[in-house]
C-alpha cells in the first residue's frame, strides 16, 4: 500500500473506538458480558472450524456469493455511469441481514448460550435471526416496535412461523430505537444465558466491529466480481444507511482504495427542514446512544428525538460509530434522500429492471439515479441492493394513497 | 457533608444508610419539590435525584414512566438543579444527581459538574458510564470537588471490582440483581457473597440498590452493607396517585418512616 494512503481499515482500537466514536457506554452489569463476547470472538474468528462452519452456511444455506448484476436498461435510459447492483436481495430471507446472524448465532452456540434475543425494525434482521435460530436449534425472542409490527406485518408472520416469539414494544416511539432499548433491558436481566444478536453496526463495542466483520463479505465478493467483470475497481459505491450495516459491509473492503468514492444515503423522511427524518449524520450532532458515541438526533438537552422514515429499517436516531468516523475523516460522503424520492426509485427499478427493492435500499437507488447521469460512460457505480421489497407493499400503497389524498 | 462521611456517620449511629431515589419533575415540578422536602423531613439520609432521559435502558417500567412524565413537564438538568438550589436553602440532606450520560455530555462535562457543585449537591452517578469511559467525567468531577459514584453488579469480575475500588472517590453502588430497576419480591441470596468480595478489596462503603422495596428487605441487608437505595417503591406511590396528587406526600412520608424504622441495626 502507498505510504501516503491513510489506513481506514484498522479500527476500532482496543477501547472499541473509531477515532473518538464508539466505546462502551453501558451499565456495569453488561460490561463483563461485552468483555466475554470480545474475548470469545477474538479467539474464534480465525479458528478453522468456525470459519468452515460459517462459510458452509453462507454458501449452501444463504446462497452466497450473491450476484453482481449490471442494470443495463437503467444505465441505457438515464445515461452516464454503468450501474451495477450487488444482489443481497437474493440472499436467503431476502436481505443482507443473514450474513451477520449466521456468524453471530454460530458464535453464540460456541459460547454455550441457548437463548437468542434480537431487535428488529423492518423485520429483516428479526427474520434472519429467527431463521438461523430455527436452523441451529436456539430459542429465539425478537423485540419489535408496535408501529413496525403493523407496517411490516409479513415479517412478523414469518418470524412466528419460524418459531420465534415476537415481543411488541409499546414504549417511546414504538419503532427500532425502542425495540433496541427493550432488547438491552432483556439482555441486562438474562445476560448469563442469553446472547444478544445486534443487527446493525450500532451498540457498544464489540458489536460494531463484529457485525462489520460478518457483513464485509458483501464488499469482499463485490471487489472480486467487479475485477472479473470490468478489470478495474468501481468509481462510486452507494448504500443506504440506517444503523449502517449493509453500507459498512460493502464499503469496508474498499476503504483503502483511494480512487473509490463512497456515499451513504440516510433517510430524509419528509425533508430535513421538517424535523421528520432519520438523517443522523447529515442533520444530527454528536452524542451517546445505545452504548456508543456517535451522531444522533437529539434536542438541546440531550434527549433523543423521535424519527421518521417511510422505511422502518432506516427509522433510527443513531448510526454506527464507524460511519461517524468515516464522515469526519471525509472518507465517505453522507447525504439523504426523502420518502418520495425513495418510493419513486422503488417504482422505477420495479418497472425498469424487474426488481422490487426494499424501501431502505430504494434510498440508495434514488441517489444512483441522480448521480449516474452526471458521471462518464466509462465509470462504474455499484449500489448495494441490500434487500427485497415484498415486505413493503403495504407501506408503499399507504404512501401513494396518502399522497393522492394530499393533492 | 460528603456522601462517604454521611454514610459512615449514619453507620456509627447504628443504622444502615437510607438513600431514596426520585425523578426530578415527577409527577410535576411543584409536587416533586414537595417530595424532596418530605424525604428530608422524614430523615432519609441521602437523596438521589434523577434527571429524566428519553431512553432509560437501565430502568424498569416504573421509572421509565416517571421519566416520561418528567419529560412531558420539560424537565432538564437546569431546572432539576434549580430544585436543588432552592432545597439547599433550608435542608442539609446530601444529594446525588443521577442520570444517563448523554444529557450530561450535551450540557458540557466541566460545566455540568461545576453547576452541580454550585447548587449544593454532593455527588453524581451516571448509570451508563463505566470507569473505562469515565476519564473526562472523573476529571471534571474532581475539579469541581464532587464525588462520582461507580456501580458494581452481580456479574462484576474480580478484575472489575479492583478497578472500581481503585478509581472511586465515593461509595460503591452495588446493583442487587442482574436486571433493570423495579420492585421485586425477594433479595438475591448470592448478594452477601458479592458484598463480601467487595469488602475484601476496599474500605469504601457499599450501598445496595435495585429491587429493594420493603422493610423486610432492609432487615436482610442492613448487617452486610452500609446503605440501601429505594426508588421504584417510592415512585409507585406517585404513579398510584396521579389523579389525586394531594395524597402523595402523606403516603410517601408513611412509607419512608416505615423503611427508616427498619434501618436501625
Amino acid at each position: 500500500m502507498n505510504k501516503n494512503v491513510k489506513n481506514y481499515r484498522n479500527n476500532p482500537d482496543k477501547y472499541g473506538r473509531f477515532g473518538d466514536y464508539g466505546g462502551k457506554f453501558v451499565s456495569e452489569t453488561l460490561m463483563p458480558a461485552l468483555d466475554e463476547l470480545e474475548r470469545n470472538y477474538k479467539k474464534i474468528k480465525n479458528n478453522k472450524n468456525f470459519k468452515a462452519q460459517v462459510d458452509n452456511l453462507l454458501k449452501n444455506f444463504v446462497g452466497r456469493p450473491t450476484p453482481l448484476y449490471l442494470a443495463e436498461k437503467t444505465s441505457k435510459s438515464i445515461g452516464g455511469a454503468k450501474i451495477y447492483l450487488k444482489r443481497e436481495d437474493l440472499a436467503h430471507t431476502g436481505a443482507h441481514k443473514i450474513n451477520n446472524t449466521v456468524g453471530q448465532a454460530i458464535l453464540a452456540k460456541a459460547m454455550g448460550k441457548k437463548r437468542i434475543i434480537a431487535e428488529t425494525g423492518a423485520g429483516q434482521h428479526g427474520v434472519a435471526t429467527a431463521t438461523v435460530c430455527a436452523l441451529l436449534g436456539l430459542k429465539c425472542e425478537i423485540y419489535m416496535g408496535v408501529l413496525d409490527t403493523y407496517r411490516q406485518s409479513i415479517n412478523v408472520q414469518k418470524m412466528k412461523l419460524l418459531g420465534a416469539n415476537v415481543i411488541s414494544v409499546k414504549s417511546g416511539s414504538q419503532t427500532l430505537k425502542d425495540a433496541l432499548n427493550e432488547a438491552l433491558r432483556d439482555w441486562v436481566t438474562n445476560v448469563r444465558d442469553t446472547f444478544y444478536i445486534i443487527g446493525s453496526v450500532a451498540g457498544p463495542h464489540p458489536y460494531p466491529m463484529i457485525v462489520r466483520d460478518f457483513q464485509s463479505i458483501i464488499g469482499k465478493e463485490t471487489r472480486k466480481q467487479i475485477l472479473n467483470l470490468e478489470s478495474k475497481l468501481p468509481d462510486l459505491l452507494i448504500a443506504c444507511v440506517g444503523g449502517g450495516s449493509n453500507a459498512i459491509g460493502l464499503f469496508h473492503p474498499f476503504l483503502n482504495d483511494e480512487n473509490v468514492s463512497m456515499v451513504g444515503v440516510e433517510a430524509g423522511g419528509k425533508g430535513l427542514n421538517t424535523g421528520l427524518h432519520s438523517a443522523s449524520i447529515t442533520a444530527g450532532s454528536i452524542g451517546v446512544l445505545h452504548g456508543s458515541k456517535t451522531y444522533v438526533l437529539q434536542d438541546g438537552h440531550g434527549q433523543i428525538k423521535e424519527t421518521h422514515s417511510v422505511s422502518a429499517g432506516l427509522d433510527y436516531p443513531g448510526v454506527g460509530p464507524e460511519h461517524s468516523f468515516l464522515n469526519d475523516t471525509k472518507r465517505v460522503k453522507y447525504t439523504s434522500v426523502n420518502d418520495r424520492q425513495a418510493v419513486k426509485a422503488l417504482q422505477y427499478f420495479s418497472q425498469k429492471e424487474g426488481i422490487i427493492a426494499a424501501l431502505e435500499t430504494s434510498h440508495a437507488l434514488a441517489y444512483a439515479l441522480t448521480s449516474a447521469p452526471k458521471m462518464k460512460k466509462n465509470q462504474i457505480i455499484i449500489v448495494n441492493l441490500s434487500g427485497r421489497g415484498d415486505k413493503d407493499l403495504q407501506s408503499v400503497n399507504d404512501f401513494l394513497e396518502n399522497k393522492q389524498t394530499c393533492r | 457533608m460528603t456522601l462517604i462521611d454521611t454514610i459512615r456517620k449514619v453507620n456509627k449511629e447504628g443504622k444502615v444508610c437510607f438513600v431514596a431515589y426520585i425523578v426530578a419533575g415527577d409527577p410535576d415540578i411543584h409536587t416533586s419539590y414537595k417530595i424532596l422536602e418530605s424525604l428530608s423531613k422524614n430523615r432519609v439520609d441521602i437523596i438521589e435525584l434523577g434527571i429524566p432521559f428519553s431512553d432509560p435502558i437501565s430502568d424498569g417500567p416504573t421509572i421509565q414512566k416517571a421519566s416520561e412524565r418528567a419529560l412531558r413537564n420539560k424537565v432538564n438538568i437546569s431546572n432539576a438543579l434549580n430544585m436543588v438550589k432552592k432545597f439547599r436553602l433550608n435542608y442539609k440532606t446530601p444529594i446525588i444527581i443521577f442520570g444517563y450520560f448523554n444529557p450530561f455530555l450535551q450540557y458540557g462535562l466541566k460545566k455540568v459538574m461545576q453547576d452541580i457543585k454550585k447548587v449544593g449537591a454532593e455527588g453524581v452517578l451516571i448509570v451508563d458510564l463505566p470507569p473505562e469511559e469515565a476519564f473526562e467525567t472523573q476529571q471534571a468531577a474532581n475539579h469541581a470537588e464532587l464525588e462520582l459514584v461507580y456501580l458494581l453488579a452481580p456479574t462484576s469480575t474480580q478484575e472489575r471490582i479492583d478497578l472500581v475500588s481503585r478509581l472511586s472517590n465515593s461509595f460503591i453502588y452495588l446493583v442487587s440483581v442482574t436486571g433493570v430497576t423495579g420492585v421485586r419480591e425477594k433479595i438475591d441470596k448470592n448478594l452477601r457473597n458479592i458484598i463480601a468480595k467487595i469488602k475484601k478489596k476496599t474500605k469504601k462503603p457499599v450501598c445496595v440498590g435495585f429491587g429493594i422495596s420493603k422493610p423486610v428487605h432492609v432487615n436482610q441487608l442492613k448487617k452486610v452493607c452500609n446503605g440501601i437505595v429505594i426508588g421504584s417503591a417510592i415512585i409507585k406511590i406517585i404513579e398510584a396517585n396521579l389523579s389525586r396528587k394531594e395524597r402523595i406526600i402523606g403516603q410517601i412520608s408513611n412509607f419512608v418512616s416505615k423503611i427508616k424504622k427498619a434501618t436501625f441495626i
